[in-house]
């Protein structure tokens, strides 16, 4: 590190500027790093890119959506909260997202369908550790939409470059089969 | 000193922030290793720990939030004590400006709370300081309080090591300047 030449020499000892310095040098911080609580206060705050999430595809039957965040903590978790639409109806959720490269997330959504998912609104999210958050989904374009049947008979509406590959990926959720 | 100040000099590592931007566990090693220089930074220029913990959070806040931003032009430590000092400036050119036109202001003079205990060393040194322009606050805190050496200072405030030196020295006197007339001020 460096000398003080001004401060350790003894002889300077007395120089009340020294004095001074020494005292407002002599406090240490004794807390140690709570990253979790910090973590936390960053999700808390929606200052982890939540902002920034839209969701790319809601599905017309209401009952999954798949879409991207950036900048979210977790790897992988799971949610619940509740969903209010642009119409004013609100409906319960849970999902998982499960990060998937890029800083993106993939996010699968069940709701209990009382309400339009499709249509765009928000959501307030509960993680699993109690930290709170709020995603603003966009309505689903009709026009950059395709509808797709699934293989166990359901019609479902996904963005118009949604690959085979994405379309399997619903389809094989065990989750949510059936719903 | 915070052994944290040691790593001040260390090899730059881009690569470590721009992960870090990347992924936020990632950022949590650099608050862990970062958050004890950067709160001791804030706690002893503000003397006050609610405060210091406040802005310890909005230093690291912010610094995640610039990630993007951030090149990898200098360590990460100075860059985030880069950031801790504004915060800290501005903290102070509020609390101190506050406190000032309150004071102006007779009707209101006598209900302003004392700056600090001036009988206490500590208080009065951190009252002395805290009167200083914000530049010289700045310089006299990464030396003596930070233990940075004058290229460390340099670095970190952007500046040549000899106007680093100057200011310094400026500072040394501005702050004797201070400290005497508080002295003169407190006898009865």
């Amino acid at each position: 590190m460096n000398n003080h030449d001004s401060h350790t020499d003894p002889s300077a000892a007395a120089d009340p500027v020294d004095t001074a310095l020494s005292a407002l040098a002599a406090p240490r911080w004794s807390k140690e790093a709570d990253w979790r609580s910090f973590q936390e206060r960053l999700m808390s705050t929606r200052s982890f890119g939540w902002k920034k999430l839209g969701v790319l595809a809601l599905l017309a039957s209401g009952c999954f959506a798949a879409g991207a965040a950036s900048g979210v903590a977790w790897e992988r978790f799971t949610f619940s909260g509740v969903f209010r639409g642009a119409n004013g109806q609100t409906a319960n959720v849970q999902g998982e997202a499960i990060r998937t490269g890029d800083g993106k997330f993939e996010m699968r959504l069940h709701s209990d369908g009382k309400a339009d998912i499709s249509g765009g609104g928000t959501m307030d999210i509960t993680m699993p550790d109690g930290g709170k958050a709020q995603i603003v989904t966009t309505p689903l374009n009709l026009a950059e939409s395709k509808e797709v049947t699934l293989p166990d008979g359901r019609k479902v509406r996904v963005p118009k470059d949604f690959t085979d590959e994405q379309i399997k990926k619903i389809q094989v959720s065990p989750k949510y089969k059936g719903n | 000193m915070d052994a944290a100040a040691a790593s001040l000099n260390a090899t730059p590592e881009p690569t470590t922030a721009k992960a870090s931007h990347q992924s936020p566990q990632a950022f949590g090693d650099v608050y862990r290793e970062h958050y004890q220089a950067i709160a001791g930074l804030i706690y002893r220029r503000t003397g006050d720990t609610h405060v210091t913990e406040d802005l310890t959070a909005d230093v690291f806040l912010a610094a995640y939030k610039s990630m993007e931003d951030y090149r990898g032009q200098v360590p990460p430590i100075v860059w985030i004590r880069r950031i801790a000092n504004n915060r800290v400036n501005r903290w102070v050119r509020r609390e101190i400006g506050f406190r000032g036109i309150l004071r102006r202001l007779p009707l209101l003079s006598a209900f302003v709370a004392p700056e600090t205990n001036t009988s206490e060393p500590r208080s009065a040194a951190l009252n002395a300081l805290l009167r200083l322009p914000i530049d010289q606050q700045e310089v006299l805190s990464a030396h003596y309080l930070e233990g940075l050496s004058l290229d460390e200072v340099a670095l970190m405030l952007a500046i040549s090591p000899a106007a680093a030196k100057s200011r310094l020295a400026r500072a040394r006197d501005a702050l004797r300047r201070e400290l005497t007339h508080q002295a003169k001020e407190s006898r009865p």
